[in-house]
């Protein structure tokens, strides 16, 4: 309860005649603390589950809930595909609950045949999000596959919602798309960094190799 | 790793191409709302970069849609009532000028069987200008009586549309948002990206057309109208409609107008002003209207568009001839995402 509500409540204890008078403001600010997106009461839904990540720290609770009118909740069972690579993609997901798995297609060389294998990339798990692409790229193909891993809710965003956005409440599309262009800044840099690891590696071994020779 | 596809997906797949059977089955056999409900969405999508315009006010979606209608209204209701008032008694006028047409047609035939008389020694013994006025007034008893049910139509369209168009501009992201919840997984993004762009494709094409319509309606009305052509208004109109239909719909709307002419007897009317007047207005709409406005939205061959409006005037009629530009392209659009399905992956 916040400081203000004690006080109130301190008053209508100590002095009941004077809080009859003052009984009127009790709906408004019910209503106040009700209508918020992020009180008590409505902990399990959307706004507050966007709270908790951090490409929506520069949302405002308001922002939060009319961006949430945007967002469409899509159930997915076991081992069902959610996105596959070299398709077409126009959605981003966040995971809501459950989990799923990053595959990419890879090939390998066995007997002398080639064979098609899924590796493995990464497991996703709730609060965690992928397909950020879809909405910064005109044609867009997706580079892995997403599988589901039991029964998994996610909120999808797609395009067409995110030009509608844009177009009925500019400021939370600017925000959002400045949201995604860290995910999209965040992964770079990640990659980078993994590039030079690779690098260096190499030229470790490179090196090894020409200490070898001599 | 394998990955199982349309796991669980298939019983979801098959409820929703069954819900969308049954919405189609149940639309096409209820004319009576399908038709206002038609004209209503055409009318939503031509609204859309208005609506959008509004949106910066950040006006409720509801408090929106009375507000354009109400504007609508406001602004239309005096130019209609003018409009149709000018056009009626123009088309009063017409019922004159009916003797004069059968007449100038007899004469005509008569002189044309002189001459092929004169000329080949050739009597012509048929006479399609009786069949073809036979044919008018029978049309015309036709329309006299289905009159009262085509009044009764346009009354309850002047209220269903005005309806269906104030839930449609209010409540179609609701409805949208509620028809992808049915949409199966392994095809909603595509679904949702599809239709989003049949609606643009489609909203955009309407509206560029009535803009054109528009705009050639106002240079015929008022050419005929500086000129002193008689029925200015109405010819005006009739060009305005018919130059909705891509091709033959300028032609068509130089038809009434040349008839007009010819029939006229009054030494006033300028038949080569109203020529002119045509060929300048067609060449505007040819070469600046139409690349500027409407052909960027389909970019379709001109041989698919020809087909496409035959092929809508023979499942459609007229209502098929115009729809059927932006369905070409929306069915463009379509097999270039079936064909990246199955031969652009790779």
């Amino acid at each position: 309860m916040s400081s203000h509500e004690e006080n109130i409540q301190n008053e209508f204890d100590l002095n009941p005649s004077k809080a009859k008078s003052k009984r009127l403001n009790i709906p408004t600010l019910e209503y106040f603390w009700q209508s918020s997106p992020l009180s008590a009461g409505n902990l399990n839904n959307v706004p507050c589950f966007l709270r908790s990540i951090k490409a929506f720290d520069n949302f405002s609770d308001y922002e939060l809930k009319q961006f949430s009118h945007f967002i469409h909740k899509r159930s997915f069972s076991l081992d069902e595909v959610i996105i596959e690579e070299g398709d077409s993609g126009f959605g981003f997901y966040l995971i809501y609950d459950g989990d799923v798995e990053v595959f990419t297609r890879r090939t390998r060389v066995v007997d002398g045949l080639t064979e098609v294998y899924q590796q493995l990339v990464v497991r996703l798990s709730k609060f965690e999000y992928f397909g950020e692409l879809a909405l910064l790229e005109k044609q867009n193909k997706r580079n892995a596959s997403v599988v589901s891993r039991g029964n998994t809710t996610l909120l999808a965003i797609y395009k067409p919602d995110i030009e509608e956005l844009i177009e009925r409440h500019p400021v939370i599309g600017a925000k959002f798309l400045q949201g995604i262009s860290l995910i999209v800044a965040h992964r770079f840099n990640k990659v980078t960094e993994e590039l030079r690891n690779t690098k260096e590696k190499l030229m470790e071994l490179e090196h090894k190799l020409e200490n070898s020779k001599i | 790793m394998k990955i199982q596809k349309f796991k669980s997906n298939k019983f979801k797949m098959f409820f929703f191409l069954i819900t969308v059977v049954s919405m189609l089955a149940i639309f096409t056999s209820l004319s009576r709302i399908m038709i206002p409900f038609g004209f209503a969405y055409i009318l939503s999508l031509m609204l859309k970069p208005i609506q959008k315009s509004f949106y910066s006010v950040e006006l409720r979606k509801k408090g929106l849609s009375l507000l354009m209608l109400v504007g609508i209204a406001f602004v239309f209701s005096y130019p209609i009532i003018q409009g149709v008032k000018t056009v009626t008694e123009e088309s009063h006028k017409i019922e004159y000028y009916l003797p004069k047409l059968e007449k100038y047609l007899r004469e005509k035939y008569v002189s044309i069987q002189q001459e092929v008389k004169q000329r080949f020694n050739y009597e012509i013994k048929a006479n399609p200008v009786n069949s073809l006025i036979e044919f008018g007034q029978e049309n015309t008893k036709q329309l006299v009586i289905f009159l009262p049910k085509i009044i009764g139509s346009l009354l309850e369209w002047g209220i269903m549309i005005p309806l269906f168009l104030f839930f449609i501009l209010k409540d179609e992201r609701r409805v949208r948002f509620l028809f992808i919840k049915i949409v199966p997984n392994s095809i909603v993004e595509r679904a949702y990206y599809l239709y989003h762009q049949f609606n643009t494709k489609f909203g955009d094409y309407i509206f560029a057309k009535a803009i054109e319509a528009l705009i050639i309606g106002v240079i015929i009305t008022t050419g005929l109208l500086i000129i002193g052509y008689p029925f200015a208004f109405l010819l005006g109109l009739l060009a305005a409609i018919t130059n909705i239909l891509p091709y033959a719909g300028p032609f068509l709307g130089f038809i009434p107008a040349l008839i007009v002419g010819l029939v006229d007897q009054n030494p006033n009317t300028t038949l080569g002003a109203m020529i002119i007047l045509y060929l300048v207005a067609n060449i505007i709409d040819l070469a600046l209207v139409f690349p500027v406005l409407v052909s960027k939205i389909v970019n379709l061959h001109p041989i698919v568009v020809v087909v496409s409006v035959i092929l809508g005037s023979q499942f459609g009629g007229i209502v098929g001839m115009v729809i059927s530009i932006p369905m070409a392209a929306f069915f463009k659009l379509l097999y270039q995402e079936i064909y990246l399905e199955l031969y652009g992956k790779a």
